[in-house]
């Protein structure tokens, strides 16, 4: 997936029918379930069996740069749209995308001890993304990250979706990917939708790396 | 399993459904934004759906082979939503002769409709037909379970168990909300705090405990219904319910998590047969359904207890019967017998 650069403000970027996403080459990206037997409780596995979960099989992302900051434009099907929750068993709409900090981090299981990966997690509920931590399931630590944010909107069964951050490391929290222009890294990518009270493990995610190519 | 573990007995027998312990709680540990629902300790109606409504359906726990059994995450409707009240309408717009203080549906939009479901909703209904109706109370809290099972759900090992003393706690800082373990509880006693976006539940005062002050649900009660301590105190009321008298037996023992809280299953008055003569033959509560409540244990449980009055009627001692009368009420909770009013405590927050 290769990251164009444009000569585009933020608020350009920002905006999911402006002129440069419009212009921008459409990547489809294929998910599929986080399997049953990767879910780290007996429990997960046996009340999700049979119920499924991460249905949503593809989402077209686009991505681009200012200079500045990098900007991922995901879109996917989502029949409802799940924001800040109504009732106590209800779940938000989230997505994210996923960089390894270290070129072998397992995708699966989200990193391995010594071996993180760093996540952008955004939730319909939210005001802005959080940047996460984790070397492996269970031990994520998300963090606010002033440089972090999105727009986000829900019409006719689908969600767009832009999530942006500042390619300045200054002031990153730690275990932030450091992107830069003309630089080579991989990515992923997770949907959970909120109406079929997925969370945490239960998700629609691309199982494999995507190399990322940032122009410079 | 932990090293050691406390436990409680309630007698089913002396609860008055007075809600004092529910209160105790209540102030102590939950009247922060978010909590305006959460009732850690509830006392319900049996037989009766319970809080939330129709908990015994919703799974969780463990089957026969200790496999996990899935759970149903409950709703706030199903604990039954605070309900706000017509206040401003009653103290401040004049209307004090006029209209009546009462409660509204929280989930009608401001409409004056009324609440359709509360916790305790179905408060004295019980079951049975006059002359032989009947009811009792039944609280529950947190169960401290040997084998929590919201422990084994929880994906982030936000639960723990204490080794000292078996309490079963949340850590707020780990939890992210995901409410797993709500579905796995198979009592279902976490509340999930839309505010906070964590999961609580009862805590067993252990602030208290490490200052040697018993919980408050126990100390407050004033029917003398909570026995607590170490369950391998050989001194203490709990170990001789549980252990030697084996009188206090645990709520379905079915869901596999190994509950805590004991309870004295509750004795009826005797049923009138068809003519109105007492019939000593069959009891009034169905014996069905107490081992449905609390298994085949229930019927030992019984004859011990009606043995043992027995006794004191014709004049005889009986150590069960004066554990279960707690002549004096603060030897129901050794070692925890500091009085909290006379502790040194920081001056409170201006
Ligand atoms: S009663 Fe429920 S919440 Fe309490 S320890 Fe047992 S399984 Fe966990
Ligand atoms: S346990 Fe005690 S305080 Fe609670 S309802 Fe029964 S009598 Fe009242």
């Amino acid at each position: 997936m290769r990251v164009g650069r444009v000569d585009a403000k933020d608020e350009e970027l920002l905006s999911p029918d402006s002129k440069a996403w419009q212009e921008a080459p459409v990547n489809e990206v294929v998910l599929s379930p986080a399997p049953l037997e990767m879910q780290p409780t007996e429990y997960i596995r046996v009340a999700r069996n049979g119920r499924p979960y991460g249905v949503l099989s593809s989402m077209k992302v686009s991505a681009l740069h200012n200079g500045d900051s990098v900007f991922f434009h995901l879109i996917w099907q989502d029949g409802s749209e799940d924001g800040p929750i109504k009732d106590i068993n209800q779940f938000a709409d989230a997505a994210a995308v996923m960089f390894p900090m270290v070129e072998d981090a397992p995708l699966i299981g989200m990193g391995i001890k010594g071996k993180p990966v760093n996540v952008w997690l955004w939730r319909a509920d939210w005001e802005r993304p959080k940047n996460v931590a984790a070397e492996g399931m269970g031990t994520t630590v998300r963090r606010d990250d002033p440089a972090l944010s999105s727009a986000a909107r829900h019409a006719n069964g689908q969600w767009d979706l832009i999530v942006a951050r500042s390619l300045n490391g200054k002031r990153a929290p730690q275990g932030t990917v450091a992107l830069a222009p003309g630089t080579v890294t991989k990515i992923a990518f997770a949907v959970w939708q909120g109406s079929e009270q997925e969370r945490a493990g239960l998700k629609a995610f691309s199982p494999d790396w995507q190399e990322l190519e940032l122009d410079a | 399993m932990s090293e050691r573990q406390l436990a409680f007995v309630f007698d089913l027998n002396k609860c008055l459904g007075c809600q004092t312990c529910t209160i105790s709680c209540k102030t102590l540990w939950t009247d922060q934004p978010g909590m305006e629902y959460m009732w850690w300790n509830i006392v319900n109606t049996m037989p009766g759906r319970g809080t939330p409504r129709d908990r015994d359906e919703m799974g969780g726990g463990f089957d026969a082979e200790g496999r996990a059994r899935a759970g149903v995450l409950p709703s706030a409707k199903d604990f039954g939503e605070a309900w706000d009240f017509n206040y401003e309408e009653v103290f401040y717009e004049g209307k004090g002769q006029s209209a009546y203080l009462h409660p509204r549906n929280p989930s009608a939009d401001g409409k004056d409709e009324a609440p359709e479901w509360g916790p305790n909703w179905d408060e004295d209904q019980g079951a049975g037909e006059y002359p032989n109706s009947y009811y009792f109370y039944l609280p529950t809290i947190c169960m401290h379970c040997t084998e929590p099972a919201c422990l084994a759900a929880c994906p982030r090992t936000a639960i723990s168990k204490r080794e000292e003393d078996g309490i079963v706690l949340i850590d707020e800082d780990r939890c992210d909300g995901y409410r797993f373990c709500m579905e796995a509880c198979p009592y279902k006693r976490i509340y999930f705090n839309p505010d906070r976006f964590i999961s609580q539940k009862c805590v067993m005062c252990f602030a208290r405990l490490e200052e040697g002050v018993a919980p408050a649900c126990v100390r407050q009660c004033p029917g003398r219904v909570r026995h607590f301590g170490y369950l391998d105190d050989e001194e203490n009321d709990v170990f001789k319910l549980v252990k030697t008298w084996k009188v206090a037996i645990p709520l379905h023992p079915e869901f596999g998590t190994e509950p805590n809280v004991y309870y004295v299953p509750p004795l009826a008055p005797p049923r009138f047969d068809e003519n109105g003569e007492i019939d000593e033959e069959n009891p009034r509560i169905p014996m069905e359904y107490l081992r449905s409540l609390f298994g085949p244990a229930v019927d030992q449980a019984l004859a011990t207890l009606k043995l043992e009055m027995e006794k004191t009627r014709q004049g005889g001692k009986s150590e069960l019967m004066d554990i279960l009368i707690a002549y004096k009420w603060q030897n129901m909770f050794i070692p925890f017998v500091e009085d909290p009013g006379e502790l040194s405590r920081p001056a409170p927050k201006s």
